[in-house]
């Protein structure tokens, strides 16, 4: 983590700068200084220096081991090793970025614990069986003629159903159409008479909620689907007065087709065009809490505690920017606004946003 | 050896009075500090190397409760001693 190797030169030239003393004079001193250290250390076995931490004298006994080369016993001596243990202020000081980290418990598959009371698959299947059923009865309390409109349903329920397991073509097909028939069928009069037997086999508790929480999801995008092909179907039924049930099927079926496909074409138009980014000044309103910078500590430092991400100190500057005219400069005491970013830059999983930062950063760099 | 015996120490071999050279060494000790707060390490010719070093973050197991934890990473600071302090130190 060394940005630059600190050395007896650079310390001597602060030392001289801020005891105003000759360079030659510091030097001189350092080298006296850690004289008397070593000094200390072979009379006493310890020292200590305050704001620093102790140092103290550790006995390795001789022991025996082996020549690397030729494989012959040898004896390493027993020496005198140096040992240092910072002061606990220091301790923290050293672990400020971080600080606000703290031990968690998990389980075996690496996820936090809280104690998991086992759910019977069936019973969640079958509580949202009960869901999806009363989700159908709303839709289809709107329909004013049954006789016609139920074969429609039928078809729009099989042209549905076949987007659905093509959309789940990967996953278990026994256990879905199963279960998508009884739930759409448990409301029409007129049933599809595909009563499958569920197939026994082992349960994988997890594999079946997984698929069933997805079937449900696909449901209510099919829901909502449904719901504006039933307004054009509607009109549509209205004006075919046949009532030939094949031509009705087939031509409703394509009828919904165009009418799907203008209907998912729609949305992903106009996502297009909202999605074009605007660049605004960033202003900041809203503050999460005010730090006081002391010595030593960093924006780097604060955004990862704030944000989860060192990347995004640059918002932190941007917000202080009255205080700050130089990002490397921070005099101590100064009062820093931590600002609430905006979900659309201050995400530390997006790498987006972290790309953005960055280039932030080399803007602001760049002006000093 | 405590810190003022340090000073005691230290101003008996140089010029400095005993209040100028504790504060020598207050400045000189907060120095290093200071550096080692920035994340550079901190070599002193003869003595020693200050580095400062991340330890990632583990999973632990209490063996008796078979307690998992997850011990978050940190930094520490780590000396090493210079090589021939070994001899110095021997010949006591």
């Amino acid at each position: 983590m060394a940005d630059e190797r600190i050395t007896l030169t650079t310390l001597r030239k602060q030392l001289a700068r801020k005891a105003n003393i000759t360079e030659q004079e510091a030097g001189n001193f350092l080298t006296q200084m850690f004289d008397s250290i070593v000094t200390g250390l072979k009379e006493d076995g310890q020292v200590k220096i305050n704001g620093l931490g102790t140092f103290r004298l550790q006995w390795n006994a001789p022991r025996k081991s082996v020549n690397v080369q030729t494989g012959e016993e040898i004896l390493i001596e027993g020496y005198k090793k140096v040992v240092f243990t910072p002061e606990n202020a220091l301790k923290e000081r050293i672990n400020e970025p971080f600080a606000h980290l703290e031990t968690l418990v998990i389980d075996g598959e690496g996820n936090m614990v809280e104690p998991i009371t086992a759910i019977d698959p069936l019973q969640k299947l079958g509580e949202q069986a009960e869901e999806i059923k009363d989700l159908l009865a709303d839709l289809a309390d709107d329909e004013p003629t049954e006789a016609v409109t139920t074969d429609e349903k039928e078809e729009e329920v099989v042209s549905i159903e076949e987007k659905a397991e093509e959309a789940v073509a990967a996953e278990e097909p026994t256990e879905k159409p199963v279960t998508t028939d009884e739930k759409e069928e448990g409301h029409d009069s007129i049933g599809k008479n595909t009563a499958k037997t569920k197939v026994e086999r082992p349960f994988h508790p997890w594999l079946v909620a997984g698929i069933t929480v997805l079937i449900f999801c696909l449901l209510l995008v099919a829901g909502y689907f449904f719901l504006q092909h039933k307004l054009v179907s509607l009109a549509d039924s209205l004006l075919n007065k046949e009532v030939a049930t094949n031509v009705i099927e087939e031509g409703a079926l394509t009828e919904q087709e165009a009418a799907t496909d203008t209907v998912i074409a729609e949305p992903v138009d106009t996502t297009l065009i909202e999605v074009a980014p605007k660049e605004e000044p960033l202003v900041f309103k809203e503050f999460i809490t005010t730090e006081t910078i002391t010595n030593g500590s960093r924006l780097s430092w604060l955004s990862r505690k704030y944000y989860g991400t060192p990347y995004f100190w640059v918002y932190i500057y941007i917000a202080n920017q009255d205080k700050l005219p130089n990002p490397n400069v921070i005099p101590q005491g100064t009062k820093i606004r931590v600002p609430k970013l905006p979900k659309t830059i201050g995400n530390a999983q997006d790498e987006e946003h972290i790309a953005k930062a960055q280039a932030l950063e080399q803007q602001i760099l760049g002006k000093q | 050896m405590t810190t003022k015996d340090l000073v005691n120490r230290t101003a008996a071999t140089t010029a400095f009075n005993k209040e100028q050279t504790a504060s020598l060494v207050e400045i000189a000790t907060q120095s290093i500090v200071e550096e080692l707060l920035n994340g550079n390490n901190v070599q002193i010719q003869k003595f020693g190397t200050f580095e400062v070093r991340k330890k990632n973050e583990r999973v632990t197991v209490n063996p008796r409760t078979n307690v998992r934890t997850l011990t978050p990473p940190k930094l520490q600071i780590n000396f090493k001693q210079h090589t021939a302090l070994k001899e110095t130190l021997k010949d006591n």
